[in-house]
């Protein structure tokens, strides 16, 4: 058993607020993606669980016991850095055992753990090697079986697969996934990577400058982003702009002098707006039609397995429609459709 | 084909060589300079010590080669005195110096508060005094009826009740640390910068105290370029004269005054330079031990 729970946690420095009024628990087993671009916050979070730093208010209970004093060395967290930092002067088994020294533990049961914990990460028989003479993907397998190695009620990893290359990464991944289902541990991952959020954690909570946007699984955060920054930071929307109408029959949102039908659910007639619509949500058609917007300067980008449509319309500015591989452009005009848009208070772009 | 391949042969050789001559030239000043200046007197030092002055009943001199020199200095009182005094002031001076410039380094590497920013500005200040106007105001400050003297005797310490510091080996050790303490500070402290903040967090994380932490992680992290350090202070102060001419007492010498003393006072250039190849020796030791250090850092 082992829940988290922050309650109201805020952290300031000179003049920014990294964490602002962060309320989030976490049940027992689970794993939680804390995800946010550089600077919101995520890792300020982390490291207050962690118990490096202090927050200027709130409380931070593990278990229903307040932990918000207490030093990392007497918490039941265990922490993976983003640089791994191993120890250069010890080998791995020393790395590993360390914790277990500290403890005087007897010396037969400091070999078992630490081979066991070896065997856990999928690294045996590098015991006596120096983490200079590891690849970066074995440097991580023995960070994280040195933090785990002590039995800790709570793991939490910081960006842990940032220094990786791409194939590994995506292979780490499911290793860390494996090993936090086999060892049954609620776990903290500190991420600005979407995919291993969306791909690894149960549960995602998505911060933006110190404040917490939304917490909910892979496809409440895709298909329901609670606030405008959400839905552009996880997957892509195009975001525009407007005043929200709500005389006709549908919500729609005027944006310069076009219409379009959105979902607004709580928000009054004349407020302004921010329309997200992803690019999936984009009906491309070849004549014009109602509600159908018409493309200038329209060009097509190659993802490989889809392409993107690109153009521009007087009122909107850029577009981007999700297209079939084998759609092309001819010579007559592009209309899109939006088939599904949302409308989120406040008229500021997030981005920046 | 045999005409293209050495067509193309010649130009390339011509040019390797044209590098080559830039590279010697390159070279050549410091060579030039080396030889003139450390080899050849080097040499000669060694040579002078392995000569013999003898005086025949007439009062003629006659000179062989042998060991009577190096004999002479491990025989004399003075002499061996000498060099047990310089080796007792290196590793002395040394000692101290490096525990404080460790305090003080860790200070500045963690310390957060204003004294330790203010510590980081004044521990430089002696880096920038010369070692004559230091010891000369060594000399004053802590001379019997000195400046310190002084200030104890208007709190009621009995006359001559001071120690006897200057003129002294305690005079010597006080000086060269206070010379050699912004050098040592200033080095331990880029050592401690490189050990980065993960990797004193994740020991703290494993339950650490600081103490082990101390132990564990920061000693054995620093141990390398901490023993640089204390490599150059010892062969500095192995080697050092003014101080101990100006503060050091009489008798034991330390051997960079005995030796000028031998050589300009009692015109023994024969004894002079078999104590100057003992400070060699005596620093020769230091520099194995600081080559090894850094070949073992390399294999690593």
């Amino acid at each position: 058993m082992a829940e988290v729970e922050l309650r109201h946690v805020t952290k300031g420095y000179k003049d920014t607020t990294a964490v602002d009024d962060v309320s989030l628990a976490i049940k027992d087993r689970e794993f939680v993606a804390l995800l946010g671009p550089s600077g919101c916050g995520k890792t300020t979070t982390l490291r207050m669980l962690a118990g490096f730093i202090r927050p200027d208010a709130g409380q931070i209970l593990i278990d229903g016991r307040g932990v918000t004093d207490l030093p990392p060395e007497h918490r039941p967290t265990a922490m993976v850095f983003q640089s791994y930092a191993l120890w250069p002067h010890m080998t791995v088994a020393d790395n590993i055992a360390f914790g277990l020294r500290l403890r005087r533990l007897p010396q037969a049961e400091v070999a078992d753990r630490t081979a066991r914990m070896l065997d856990v990460v999928g690294l045996p028989g590098v015991t006596k090697r120096y983490p200079s003479q590891l690849s970066g993907g074995q440097q991580q397998r023995v960070a994280l079986a040195r933090a785990l190695v002590l039995g800790p009620k709570i793991l939490l990893l910081d960006e842990p697969l940032s220094n990786l290359d791409a194939k590994l990464r995506v292979r780490m991944r499911d290793e860390i996934r494996r090993i936090q289902q086999e060892l049954q541990i609620t776990t903290v991952y500190v991420t600005h990577d979407q995919e291993e959020a969306l791909t690894m954690a149960d549960r995602i909570a998505v911060m933006n400058r110190g404040v917490l946007q939304q917490v909910g699984d892979a496809l409440d955060i895709y298909d329901r982003p609670a606030t405008a920054f959400v839905a552009d930071f996880i997957g892509s929307s195009n975001l525009l702009t407007g005043t929200l109408r709500l005389a006709g029959a549908r919500p729609v949102a005027q944006v310069g002098d076009a219409r379009i039908p959105v979902e607004a659910d709580g928000l009054a007639d004349g407020a302004a707006v921010t329309v997200s619509a992803r690019p999936e949500d984009m009906e491309v058609l070849r004549e014009a039609a109602p509600d159908a917007f018409r493309l200038d300067d329209t060009r097509l980008v190659n993802f490989g397995a889809y392409k993107r449509l690109l153009g521009r319309h007087p009122a909107f500015g850029q577009l981007e429609a999700r297209v079939p591989k084998a759609f092309r452009l001819g010579d007559e005009p592009v209309y899109l459709r939006f088939t599904r848009a949302r409308a989120f208070a406040g008229d500021e772009r997030p981005r920046g | 084909m045999a005409v293209v391949t050495s067509a193309r042969a010649v130009p390339r050789r011509r040019r390797f060589d044209r590098s080559r001559a830039a590279g010697v030239l390159l070279v050549l000043p410091s060579l030039v300079y080396l030889t003139l200046f450390v080899f050849i007197p080097v040499i000669k030092a060694f040579a002078t010590s392995f000569t013999v002055r003898d005086r025949d009943d007439a009062g003629n001199y006659t000179y062989r080669v042998g060991l009577d020199n190096y004999a002479q200095l491990a025989t004399s009182d003075t002499l061996r005195a000498n060099v047990i005094f310089t080796v007792f002031i290196a590793v002395t001076s040394v000692a101290i110096v490096f525990v404080i410039a460790y305090v003080i380094a860790l200070a500045l590497r963690f310390g957060k508060g204003p004294t330790a920013k203010l510590l980081g500005r004044i521990y430089i200040v002696p880096l920038f005094i010369p070692s004559v106007i230091a010891s000369y105001a060594m000399i004053t400050f802590l001379a019997n009826h000195g400046f310190v003297d002084g200030i104890l005797q208007a709190f009621g310490l009995p006359d001559g009740a001071f120690p006897k510091i200057v003129f002294d080996w305690k005079g010597i050790v006080i000086t060269q640390v206070w010379l050699s303490l912004p050098f040592m500070t200033v080095l331990l402290s880029s050592v401690l910068l490189e050990i980065s903040d993960s990797l004193i967090e994740s020991a703290r994380d494993v339950g650490a105290s600081s103490w082990q932490i101390f132990r564990h992680i920061v000693l054995p992290l620093s141990a390398p370029g901490a023993l640089i350090g204390v490599t150059f202070m010892f062969l500095g102060v192995i080697g050092g004269f003014t101080v101990p001419y100006l503060l050091g007492p009489n008798a034991p010498q330390m051997l960079g005054v005995s030796m000028v003393y031998y050589m300009t006072n009692y015109f023994e250039p024969y004894i002079a330079s078999t104590q100057a190849v003992a400070i060699f020796m005596l620093s020769l030791v230091a520099a194995v031990y600081y080559v090894r250090q850094q070949f073992k850092r390399e294999i690593r």
